[in-house]
């Protein structure tokens, strides 16, 4: 298997959009989930995943062979995506005002797929309030489970400012969960 | 009371041991700030760790094939577009090239023509002068020398080089490797 990616590299990198489109089709949920948790809403994230690969496809000839493509690939997302960030600073509007993302339901049930919704409105709620870096970072380690090292490769920061940067992202969503819900947070209270 | 201890063994996602464990714990006990971060902490990283990776629509490859060809078409445009400016901005340049060395001639065409005339006659001069040059070397040169000898040493130097164009067109041409 993982012969025949590393042979559709080769392919890809002389120029084959057939082996880039097997490249693609293996890619697209891993880079779409990273631009989904990046920007929050669907029709971004699919913006941002198709420019990734547009971009990953114009670079396939500076790609080193001794990398992980998997986190090549990722790192090409997640800083498409801060850039992205960055420069809807200028045109902010508050996670409320936005709409609910459509997600393509797995479920039959109606509660399934609103408590679906719900959660991903609470993880955007979350992830919004973090710095467009740190955020790539929280994603990084939750849900592609990459070890401190390899966010470090993805994102070209030092060790250290990854977990300083992980630390802080927890804080500042714990600190957001409170702010938010401090009558449930409250009322769990386990008396001494 | 010092939180700060308290609060980087919460956010840390190292393996507390049993000694730092309690004492967290009775810190946590007393301390209404900690405690209240620990259990949104606790409550965050279950929403982190609970939800899926979230698919694209169906289709997204051929999407990508259909972005990626109207990207191409529009490098392609882009570059045709540099093209053609190119070539305007040549054309352009050279035309008012060709405008500014002509207007001498729109205002004294007379003057152009006649320098131009002056030039021609004194190309011809000269040639005149080389060829009554060289006739005149040829004939000193020649005066001499029986007509047998030049007309051999006119049959041996084309010879030569009639035998340096064949060896030339040998050792240069090109030739077939098998393997």
């Amino acid at each position: 298997m993982q012969d025949n990616e590393g042979q559709r590299l080769v392919q890809a990198q002389k120029g084959d959009p057939q082996a880039f489109a097997y490249i693609v089709e293996k890619y697209q949920r891993s880079v779409y989930n990273m631009c989904y948790r990046m920007l929050g809403n669907a029709q971004d994230a699919e913006d941002a995943a198709q420019e990734t690969f547009l971009r990953t496809y114009k670079a396939m000839r500076r790609y080193d062979k001794d990398r992980s493509f998997s986190s090549w690939i990722l790192s090409i997302a997640a800083h498409y995506c801060i850039d992205q960030i960055r420069r809807r600073r200028f045109t902010t509007i508050s996670v409320e005002e936005l709409p609910v993302p459509d997600l393509p339901d797995i479920s039959p049930g109606m509660e399934n797929k609103l408590s679906k919704k719900e959660e991903q409105l609470r993880i955007r709620t979350l992830l919004e309030i973090l710095d467009p870096t740190d955020r790539a970072a929280v994603v990084l380690y939750y849900w592609y489970d990459y070890s401190y090292k390899e966010i470090c490769e993805t994102l070209s920061l030092s060790l250290s400012a990854v977990k300083s940067r992980l630390h802080r992202s927890r804080r500042a969503m714990a600190l957001c969960w409170i702010e938010r819900q401090p009558a449930t947070v409250n009322a769990e209270r386990i008396p001494a | 009371m010092n939180h700060k201890p308290y609060q980087e063994v919460i956010f840390s996602d190292q393996e507390l041991t049993c000694d730092e464990a309690d004492l967290l714990q009775d810190h946590i006990l007393q301390c209404d700030d900690c405690y209240q971060l620990s259990t949104a902490w606790s409550t965050v990283e279950r929403e982190l760790q609970t939800p899926q990776m979230v698919d694209p629509e169906p289709g997204f490859v051929a999407r990508w094939q259909v972005r990626l060809e109207a990207e191409q078409e529009r490098r392609q445009n882009q570059q045709n577009m540099i093209m053609l400016s190119t070539t305007w901005g040549a054309a352009a340049a050279l035309l008012i090239a060709i405008v500014y060395l002509a207007i001498p001639l729109i205002q004294s065409p007379k003057v152009v023509l006649y320098t131009y005339l002056y030039q021609l006659l004194n190309l011809f001069s000269v040639v005149t002068f080389v060829q009554s040059f060289t006739a005149g070397l040829m004939d000193g040169l020649t005066s001499g020398i029986p007509w047998v000898t030049i007309v051999f040493a006119v049959g041996l130097i084309t010879l030569m080089g009639v035998l340096w164009v064949v060896s030339l067109r040998v050792l240069t041409r090109s030739r077939s490797v098998t393997l």
